[in-house]
């Protein structure tokens, strides 16, 4: 080799050094460059006598600056940032809208609830009424325009993720087809590397990592890129795709999905990493929340807000209609499951969701699963934590109803099969559909449609609320701009009081079912009805007469005495209300002849279950003049075993208070029997009261003891003169007849209607004179017998006198009793007919006692769910299976102080109430109540959209932490890489001199060899 | 540290430093200018819950402060009415002293007496049906658009309003009654002696319906001893008494009794209908089952007591026959006068007693809104002390950055290359 060729090499390897030196130049600002290096050796010694004879340079590669581990590690730290860059840029628009004065809901909620405040200051004025409904409408806006704008991130995720994956289609095909080459350029292992193409392959996947995080496998010269859970979307020179669509649980929602030649899956649930994986994320974990938040808040608010809108009335004294649209509304219950794309055909099933209970709702979705066997089964997972809250058997029979969490999910119809999926998002578009519906200010239904007034008559300090609206689903409301009926409340005693029935206030009526007899407690304010919605009264029949007054000769018997009640067994149920399953509560006897307070107590002693019991007894018809007999006896009766028909002549009695009857009439009356039965201190103490419309003694015991009425025959013999009458067969009994004409009738008190079937009196029946029943026939009249029975008979006689009809009436009616006893029937002033059934009781002679003993009746107050049947089915007070009624009114009232006897209270519908802010009230209560998330506690409005305020700040402070984290991170791989694989312009100009001088340098040794040769040919 | 830096990097990190720290500038100007430190919850998403929920307080404090406002000037517009009708009663209790003093004045001017008192009951009436700003009635309850107090056909003066009684929310807890009902302040004044109302049964069909007068105490010791029972006048059957006519039974409310000798007595339209020492009349058509209430009250409308007065001077004064009753209805009145006085200025006690409690809620209001408005300061606004000095920080950190890059940016190898 000779010197110039030697040169010469060192020309050529300069020369290429140059050059590469300033390919690094001319690419010092390319993407993903690698500065590269010619690298130098030698050539080969040639051997010569004297040694080894170098033989110059040759460039044996040019050599990549390139760590791996960097490009690696850049490819993640690529990934991790973009996802948490994307997921923080979309989390920042929701956080600032939700918490900006003019885009969040709370100032607008604020004006709302001030707006009510003024129209509970002046209800009556339309110009506050009117600023109630614009800022109601303001609400709306604001709801739907937080909703909308989230609505709106969620299209545009879903068409950013359809340019992502066009992004990734476009560079995995670049990567696939790049590989391909590689291969072709690299040939064999043996050629050089094709260092720019590895450069621009290593470029394009951390371009894919900024979309998506994916695993590179390098097989030989070819990168296989996985994504996902390893789906392959490069393998050597192929490149599969990706694609955006609507996703499998949820046609709203975009999910990505795999596509090659083979397989076509949705992988939404693996991707991570990238500006996909971050977008994903995001709606997974901030913009579900956000929207689920703000229509849990968006429900809770507009049920409320109807529901206690609804119980008011507005100023025309109409019941409130729904103030926002009801979200059970059916149109909107119907949207609210998405069945799964992969569901069996036909895709037929019907569903409606109904929000229940909105303080029991969370902000999850939720997944219906048919996991088999058959569509026998299903069950309901939350999503948020992935808890099972309900599950079941399916029965096949529609509708079907799940239950859980505040929701009502009913199964319509459809073909149901093992694997179907459903995605239950009961609350996506809730916040969307808030829309007010009121549209003129006195439509606003400000008052409430009861009040209360204390009657001037009253002589104690009872008081009366004006009570709390509680459900206007009662039969109290029944027909609009009027209760049903009108109440009235009675003191009977400071310590009893009855309600009635007050549409004619003249007459007041028991009510269906009774509320009677109820103790009250002076002094303090006590709760007139119940707020127990499913609240029944079974209410008993009053004993019967027993068959007929028991008479001892020889003074009153101490044995005991039948009081008309028998043995009886009760039996309550309860249902769950969850399961609807019901159960026996319990099982109660009662023995033969015990008094309605024994039944009572024992009642008392059964959960749920309240028994008052009270006892009422008549006595009518005295009669003490029919005798014959000289001298006549006294006419003696004895209540509970007290006399109440003494002579007294001690001025220092202490039987009777102060102001007694002192005479005692002839004939007996019962005015004097009520008020000494009113004055005698021993039977006030027993709560025994009478009172005496100038005919009838009605003697009530408060209790529900018996009654035990006495009538004695206290006449010494001899004393008859003339004949005595003989009892009919039987001489023994002769005592027991003495004095006839001693005589009073008795009665439970109970009075039944007779009512017309066909033919019209046109209320011409009256006290006096008679009526003609032959003409414009038939008179036929129906009526409850005692037993329960019902009867009827037809009236067919020409009567001149009242009497004679009475007669009548009394004849037919007797014959349908199935016991001892005459019927009375009376009429009213305009000609209506009752009846009542009395026993007689006759006075017997000397020390004998005719006596009979009256029991109570019993009404048993039951809780929700409870459910009585009594055994036998007859000939007991209650009677199988006894109708319980409902005694709930949908409201209530407080009634305080120290009422007196015969104080009255009473309750109307709130005529021309316009003044009234009561419900108004109770609307604006809403804002500091909790109504929102029962379960965790309660929130108020507020507190509910602070908390989703703050949750959604949480996770963009995070994501802004972490995002920056990442930041720094990648800026110091970027850093590093750039240390080694970068170009430095002044080391390549250094380099470039380098070169030039080594070159020149060889050019040298070119001229030195020629000089060399000169010389030596200038030597010949 | 490493040996070597790329050219592309040495720019592109100072680059990167100066985008950071324009940044943080521009969040710290932007914070300067909005006064608030929380740009957005994510600043400080407890303090940010938190400062809506103080937002919330403040604003419902200032809704209470708005209601307490409203409140005092309704409150204050009662308590002036009723120094009206406080003044009013002083004069007619005056005038009642004079009319007393028989002796002392001559017939013209007890008419002149009676004059004036019928003037002031006027003003009396005309006070009971005051109205507020927006002319709702102020003392008909729940009813403000209809009339609180008209005049009977039959005579008095009837109610119309109820029970009913506005209350505002003054605090998270305490509502106060925005007024007092007409009943309260005209009605349920004690009387010295017990006297009655009358009124017809809602219920009754008689076309025209009956209407039974308000009616006159004619004998008070009766009275007396028939309190506290009420009556109920029924009309019966009219085929009940021979010949047949209109008639009715007196039956007693508590206990159905008849009153005694009152039963099917045939009905004569405005004739007078004495019992318990009670006259009252009843006209019109009342039918079958139709039915007047009578209740004895030991509670009597001032107005009534006014009118009362009225009917005992202009009856009974001039006679001698009648001084020992006339003597009584002075005495009753002045006594019931004075209890009318005792109760108006009871309920004006009551006003005060609001008044101080909405004083004293809303300095605690303030009170409170102060103490939110702090922590509400204290969790979302700017210490602009701190916030300046950290923006002249900045701004010098960025500047230096400008002027290092603009160095170092200089330095290259190839301008020494010639």
């Amino acid at each position: 080799m000779s010197i110039l060729s030697t040169a010469i090499t060192g020309i050529k390897a300069h020369q290429m050094a140059l050059k590469t030196t300033g390919h690094n130049i001319s690419n010092a600002n390319t993407p993903g460059y690698s500065r590269q290096e010619a690298v130098m050796v030698s050539n080969n010694p040639l051997y010569r006598g004297v040694g080894y004879i170098g033989q110059g340079v040759e460039i044996a590669t040019v050599r990549r600056v390139h760590d791996q581990f960097l490009t690696i590690q850049l490819r993640q730290d690529t990934s991790t940032f973009h996802d948490l860059q994307t997921y923080r840029e979309n989390i920042e628009q929701v956080d600032r809208i939700l918490a900006d004065d003019k885009t969040g809901l709370q100032p607008q909620l604020d004006r709302y609830f001030a707006a009510l405040q003024g129209a509970a200051d002046n209800p009556a004025y339309v110009p506050s009424r009117d600023v109630v409904l614009g800022e109601a409408k303001g609400l709306e806006d604001r709801f739907e325009t937080i909703s909308r704008y989230l609505q709106d991130l969620n299209e545009t995720l879903n068409g950013q993720l359809r340019t992502s994956t066009q992004q990734v289609n476009a560079i995995a095909q670049g990567i696939a087809d790049l590989n391909e080459e590689i291969v072709t350029a690299r040939g064999d292992a043996a050629s050089a590397p094709p260092n720019d193409l590895y450069d621009k392959r290593d470029e394009l996947v951390r371009q894919l990592s900024e979309l998506v995080e994916v695993d590179v496998v390098e097989v030989g010269e070819t990168f296989n890129i996985a994504i996902g859970n390893g789906q392959p979307l490069v393998l050597k020179y192929d490149a599969n795709r990706l694609e955006a669509t609507p996703s499998l649980e949820d046609p709203n929602r975009y999910g990505i999905r795999y596509v090659s030649k083979v397989e076509n899956q949705d992988i939404t649930e693996n991707i991570t990493g990238g500006s996909i994986g971050g977008r994903l994320e995001f709606r997974r974990e901030a913009l579900d929340l956000a929207i689920n938040s703000l229509g849990r808040l968006a429900v809770g608010f507009v049920q409320e807000t109807n529901a206690q809108h609804k119980l008011g009335i507005d100023l025309e004294g109409r019941f409130g209609n729904d103030f926002f649209r009801d979200m059970n509304d059916p149109a909107l219950t119907r949207q609210r499951v998405y069945s799964y794309g992969t569901n069996n055909p036909p895709n037929d099933r019907i569903f409606n969701v109904f929000f229940e209970d909105t303080k029991e709702l969370t902000t999850s979705e939720y997944t219906l699963n048919l996991p088999g066997p058959g569509a026998s089964r299903y069950e309901v997972i939350r999503k948020t934590d992935g808890e099972t809250v309900s599950e079941g058997a399916l029965t096949g029979d529609f509708p079907q109803e799940l239950e859980f969490d505040g929701l009502r999910v009913v199964l319509e119809a459809g073909t149901f099969q093992q694997g179907d999926t459903f995605t239950i998002a009961p609350l996506r578009f809730a916040a969307n559909q808030v829309e007010k519906l009121i549209q003129r200010p006195a439509e606003l239904a400000l008052a409430y449609p009861m009040r209360a007034e204390t009657s001037l008559s009253n002589t104690g300090s009872g008081y009366i609320d004006q009570g709390q609206m509680l459900s206007r689903d009662s039969k109290a409301f029944s027909v609009d701009g009027q209760l049903t009926p009108p109440l009235v409340i009675k003191f009977e005693s400071p310590t009893r009081y009855s309600v009635y029935d007050n549409s004619d206030p003249g007459r007041p009526k028991p009510l269906e079912p009774p509320l009677e007899n109820i103790p009250f407690v002076p002094g303090m304010a006590n709760t007139v009805f119940t707020d127990d919605p499913g609240e029944t009264i079974v209410s008993s029949w009053r004993a019967r007469l027993p068959q007929n007054p028991d008479i001892s000769a020889g003074g009153p018997s101490t044995s005991f005495l039948y009081n008309g009640i028998n043995p009886e067994r009760f039996q309550f149920f309860s249902t769950d209300p969850q399961t609807g399953n019901e159960t026996e509560l319990a099982s109660v006897s009662t023995e033969y002849g015990a008094s309605a307070s024994e039944i009572a107590d024992k009642l008392n002693l059964v959960d749920g279950v309240t028994a008052r019991a009270y006892t009422e007894v008549q006595l009518s018809h005295f009669t003490n003049n029919g005798t014959t007999y000289d001298p006549d006896n006294n006419f003696e009766i004895w209540v509970n075993g007290y006399e109440i028909t003494q002579e007294l002549v001690s001025a220092n009695q202490n039987i009777y208070m102060d102001g007694y009857p002192e005479d005692v009439p002839n004939p007996m009356e019962p005015n004097f029997l009520a008020d000494r039965i009113n004055s005698h201190f021993e039977l006030q103490q027993l709560g025994i009261q009478a009172k005496s419309d100038g005919e009838t003694l009605t003697i009530t015991d408060e209790n529900g003891d018996d009654i035990l009425i006495e009538m004695r025959g206290d006449k010494p013999q001899p004393v008859i003169t003339g004949e005595p009458p003989l009892p009919p067969n039987d001489p023994a009994f002769v005592n027991a007849y003495i004095d006839p004409g001693d005589t009073f009738s008795i009665s439970t008190g109970e009075t039944w209607d007779v009512t017309p079937i066909s033919g019209d009196t046109e209320g011409l029946l009256n006290n006096l004179t008679g009526y003609d029943f032959t003409e414009d026939g038939p008179y036929v009249y129906e009526m409850y017998l005692p037993d329960g029975r019902t009867g009827s008979i037809e009236m067919t006689g020409r009567h001149a006198t009242a009497d004679d009809v009475k007669q009548e009436f009394q004849t037919k009616l007797n014959q349908l009793l199935d016991s001892p006893g005459f019927t009375k029937v009376t009429f009213s002033p305009r000609g209506e007919v009752q009846y009542q059934v009395f026993n007689q009781i006759q006075g017997t002679g000397n020390q004998d006692v005719a006596r009979t003993n009256i029991g109570g009746q019993v009404d048993v107050v039951m809780s929700d769910g409870i459910r009585l049947e009594t055994d036998p089915e007859v000939g007991g007070i209650f009677n199988g299976v006894p109708d319980a009624k409902s005694s709930y009114m949908g409201f209530q009232f407080d009634v305080g102080g120290r009422p007196e006897a015969g104080d009255e209270f009473v309750i109307n519908w709130n005529e021309n109430g316009v003044s009234d802010n009561r419900n108004v009230l109770d609307l604006v209560a809403l804002e500091t109540t909790d109504t929102i998330n029962n379960n965790d506690g309660g929130m108020t409005f507020t507190e509910s959209y602070s908390q989703t305020v703050e949750q959604i700040g949480t996770l963009t402070s995070q994501v802004q932490i972490r995002s920056d984290a990442a930041r720094a991170v990648l800026e110091g791989t970027q850093s590093e890489i750039n240390e080694v694989q970068g170009v430095n312009l002044d080391e390549e100009a250094a380099r470039l001199i380098e070169f030039q001088v080594a070159y020149n340098a060889n050019a040298k040794v070119i001229s030195v060899a020629q000089e060399l040769f000169d010389s030596l040919l200038a030597a010949f | 540290m490493v040996d070597r830096v790329s050219t592309y990097w040495s720019f592109q990190r100072p680059v990167n430093d100066m985008l950071r720290l324009q940044a943080n500038l521009n969040k710290t100007s932007e914070q300067i200018a909005t006064g608030k430190k929380m740009l957005s919850p994510a600043d400080d998403p407890v303090g940010a819950a938190r400062v809506l929920q103080l937002d919330q307080e403040i604003a419902l404090l200032d809704q209470y402060e708005r209601n307490i406002t409203l409140l005092d000037a309704r409150l204050e517009q009662e308590e002036g009415v009723l120094d009206g009708v406080t003044d009013t009663l002083q004069r007619v209790r005056e005038l009642a002293v004079q009319a007393g003093n028989a002796a002392v004045y001559s017939e013209t001017e007890r008419v002149a007496i009676a004059q004036e008192i019928k003037e002031r009951l006027k003003e009396l009436f005309d006070l009971s049906n005051s109205k507020d700003g927006s002319g709702e009635y102020l003392f008909s309850g729940f009813q403000g658009s209809t009339q609180t107090f008209v005049e009977n056909p039959g005579g008095g003066f009837r109610y119309q309003g109820d029970e009913g009684v506005r209350n505002l929310q003054v605090s998270r807890t305490i509502t106060i009654a925005s007024g007092d009902t007409g009943k309260d302040i005209f009605l349920d004044v004690p009387a010295n002696v017990p006297s009655f109302n009358a009124y017809a049964n809602t219920e009754n069909k008689g076309n025209p319906p009956g209407v039974i007068s308000q009616g006159i105490t004619v004998n008070q010791d009766a009275l007396d001893e028939f309190y506290p029972e009420d009556a109920i006048i029924t009309f019966e059957n009219e085929l009940d008494i021979e010949p047949p006519q209109a008639n009715f039974t007196i039956r007693q409310k508590s206990d159905g009794r008849v009153v005694d000798g009152y039963e099917n007595i045939p009905f004569q339209p405005g004739n007078g209908i004495t019992f318990g020492g009670m006259t009252v009349s009843i006209i019109g058509n009342p039918v079958p089952g139709d039915q007047f209430i009578v209740e004895t009250s030991n509670q009597q409308n001032m107005m009534t007591t006014v009118n009362k007065l009225v009917f005992a001077l202009e009856n009974y004064a001039a006679d001698a026959e009648f001084s020992q009753i006339y003597d009584e209805a002075i005495f009753n009145t002045l006594e019931n006068m004075d209890n009318a006085i005792e109760n108006v200025s009871q309920i004006r006690a009551r006003i005060g007693a609001r008044l101080n409690t909405t004083e004293n809620t809303a300095n605690q209001h303030a009170d409170n809104k102060l103490a939110a408005k702090d922590i509400r300061a204290d969790i979302r606004d700017l210490d602009y002390a701190e916030a300046v000095s950290r923006l002249q920080l900045e701004e010098f950190i960025l500047q230096a950055t400008q002027q290092s890059f603009a160095k170092t940016s200089q330095l290259n190898l190839f301008d020494f290359i010639r």
